[in-house]
């Protein structure tokens, strides 16, 4: 209760509050924008976070990230272009519905749902993570050591498409977390005697060059397919969206606690938990075929669940320092940064500031009531910026926000490099988020490793000894074998079809099922 | 613009073999049996058996997955400018922004960008944007956030 009441008293502060309102503002507009996602809100935040304290700094990218989810709907209801992967799953239904003269209803049903699913992640964030770091003190860097393989694992092999490809770019930010001195022995690595090099690679200017300057490149050089038609002004009928949320109220609760259990999940996000929940509503709904016709029923669902989501990813993050996707990768970055090393001792030595994040979560689930009816009604101004016009202010923020972490050109010769490259990764297919991931989480996962390999002299069975050390230690190789034995399956089968052109299963870039 | 996995696979594998090898190079503590290079090189098998996993997959798939693929924005030259434009403003900035300060050098780089964006046709309000762009990032950096901008000529009359 004191450390409830001392986060208030940290939450509860003009600058804090001004802080928090300019990230749902800024939220809101990036949400709303397709070429920005969450993630690429984050990496243009953080800069500016940098300066803040830790507080003000993570209630900003919480309330920057509850606001671009939802606003996310926004160009997927009115366009039919999703702002958000979380918001594609439902993007035509709700379309559908704009097309029924019902766009800004089912904009506000969403909006309340959104609020409603982001509320219970919120709760359960704030009532299992503590409860966890209890569990969690017990750790030693065994435990750490699977724990970072199990998030690094889900991240390369289970999200991505292709687990070789999802392997590679780990790799790639597990290497460049390398480079530096080494924290044990001192020795320089990866230095090829470089003066900026000895610092290390600083993690932000890579986050803004493979997430900002690379959606940049690519939302330039692959013009939108044909002119934007513009949104009209949707007449919002509050009293319909609170009876359809009333009718449709089972699903709100189970969008929502399945939202949260999949954020909680280490390498699921919001985006994966909307199509889990619109698919599942669909599946108990006593009106399966009116989906897709512009039924709100697995909107609601959908959108309460991405909410929710948001807010239980910061459970693997806070306790274990293990992040659940490329946001909260970015989030642990920053605490670190702020001297803060996530984990379950957080809980005991800074409970209040573990505690004015949940509060600040609740806060932005309200202010996203307001400035999201806002939103709803200016959608279609909001909608008319072109990218064009977009793109080129973008790349300048990154610039800035580039330099502004060392005060040296050297961040924006990172972020331009990482842009490139990551452009060039992702058309050929390669996954991003895993590279960020291992970036930030390398360190830890290296001395981990070290330690524990240097305590028991080389004996690697000493990374099974603890109960809760060998389960983790299983669970990480069964991740590691699944993509082996379903490939080994795979080749069984091509050897029984005498493995033709069309034999190989294809799969899109996303590794999951596109709108439209 | 897609290659063919085999020859991502050969540059990756190439990597790795690289950082393998350099990692033995890495000075290690006398009497600690394992020593800086050591995670370093696990990762860099990692990722050299990435890359032999592509390699693989790409010969197999060579029939149909073609050496280079170009895709519909790949075939159109404005894609093309628009990709060097940007690398190219950023280059410019990089070189220029310390002789020229902020203010002046990030003008230009958005009106530029802006033209080649937008067109020609349509320069008032390019330039109308680039320089509230220019004003609120200085703004917000560097007089908000105290972050050092290089200093420069338009900067110089602003003080004095």
């Amino acid at each position: 209760m004191e450390t409830l009441l001392a986060a208030f008293d940290l939450v509860f502060r003009f600058e804090v509050m001004l802080v928090i309102l300019g990230a749902c503002v800024f939220g809101i507009f990036a949400g709303a924008m397709p070429g920005i996602s969450a993630t690429v809100a984050v990496a243009l935040l953080v800069p500016v976070t940098f300066f803040m304290e830790p507080v003000a700094a993570l209630a900003a990218i919480a309330t920057a990230v509850a606001m671009a989810i939802f606003a996310g709907d926004l160009p997927g209801a009115l366009l039919r272009i999703p702002g958000m992967p979380a918001s594609a799953a439902y993007a035509e239904e709700a379309h559908e519905m704009t097309l029924k003269g019902q766009g800004g209803t089912v904009l506000m049903t969403s909006l309340l749902c959104s609020v409603m699913g982001g509320f219970v992640g919120t709760m359960a964030l704030a009532f299992s993570a503590p409860w966890l770091a209890e569990f969690a003190l017990q750790f030693q860097f065994f435990e750490y050591f699977w724990l970072a393989c199990i998030g690094l694992s889900t991240a390369a092999l289970v999200s991505a498409s292709n687990p070789a490809k999802g392997m590679i770019s780990l790799s790639i930010g597990l290497l460049l977390a390398t480079v530096g001195f080494d924290m044990i022995s001192g020795a320089p690595r990866f230095t090829f005697g470089s003066l900026h090099l000895m610092e290390g690679i600083h993690f932000i200017p890579v986050m803004i060059g493979v997430f900002a300057v690379a959606e940049v490149l690519r939302s330039l050089t692959h013009p939108a397919s044909d002119r934007r038609e513009h949104a009209h002004v949707q007449r919002i009928d509050l009293r319909a969206a609170l009876a359809t949320i009333w009718r449709y109220k089972a699903n709100i609760g189970r969008g929502s606690g399945i939202g949260t259990l999949i954020g909680a999940l280490p390498g699921a996000g919001s985006d994966i938990a909307s199509w889990v929940s619109y698919a599942l509503a669909r599946r108990f709904s006593k009106t399966p075929e009116k989906f897709g016709t512009g039924h709100p029923e697995g909107i609601v669902a959908a959108s309460s669940s991405n909410n929710a989501a948001t807010s239980s990813t910061w459970v693997p993050s806070l306790v274990f320092g293990i992040p659940g996707d490329s946001v909260t990768a970015i989030v642990i970055g920053v605490l670190f940064l702020k001297g803060l090393e996530p984990g379950p001792l957080v809980f005991v030595e800074n409970a209040p500031l573990v505690f004015s994040i949940f509060v600040s979560f609740f806060i932005a689930n309200l202010f996203l009531i307001p400035v999201g009816y806002v939103a709803i009604r200016l959608a279609s101004q909001l909608l008319r910026v072109p990218n064009t016009v977009l793109m080129p202010i973008v790349l300048l923020f990154t610039l800035v926000g580039a330099f502004a972490i060392n005060n040296s050109t050297m961040g924006i010769i990172v972020a331009l490099v990482g842009g490139v490259v990551s452009f060039f990764m992702q058309e050929n297919d390669f996954p991003v988020a895993p590279l960020i991931l291992g970036m930030v989480i390398g360190t830890l996962l290296e001395q981990n490793f070290m330690q524990g390999m240097i305590a028991k002299g080389g004996d690697l069975t000493a990374f099974f000894g603890r109960p809760i050390a060998a389960t983790l230690g299983v669970i990480t190789i069964l991740i590691w074998v699944t993509p082996l034995i379903a490939a080994a399956r795979r080749w069984r089968q091509m050897q029984t079809r005498h493995g033709g052109p069309g034999a190989m299963p294809h799969r899109n870039s996303a590794g999951n099922p596109t709108a439209g | 613009m897609k290659v063919n996995d085999a020859i991502s696979g050969a540059i990756f594998l190439a990597i790795g073999i690289f950082a393998f090898v350099h990692a033995g190079t890495f000075r290690t503590m006398p009497g600690v049996p394992f020593g800086p290079g050591l995670f370093p090189r696990l990762v860099a098998v990692m990722m050299g058996l990435g890359g032999l996993i592509l390699i693989f997959n790409g010969l197999r798939a060579v029939r149909y997955q073609p050496w280079l693929r170009l895709e519909e924005w790949a075939r159109q030259p404005r894609s093309y400018l628009m990709f060097f434009a940007c690398v190219g403003v950023v280059l410019f900035y990089i070189v220029v922004a310390e002789e020229l300060g902020f203010i002046l050098t990030s003008s230009l780089v958005l009106i530029a960008l802006l033209l080649i964006t937008r067109g020609t046709s349509r320069a008032p309000s390019s330039v109308l944007i680039a320089l509230t762009v220019t004003a609120s990032l200085h703004l917000l950096f560097a007089d908000t956030l105290r972050v050092p901008l290089p200093f420069g000529l338009v900067e110089g009359w602003l003080v004095g």
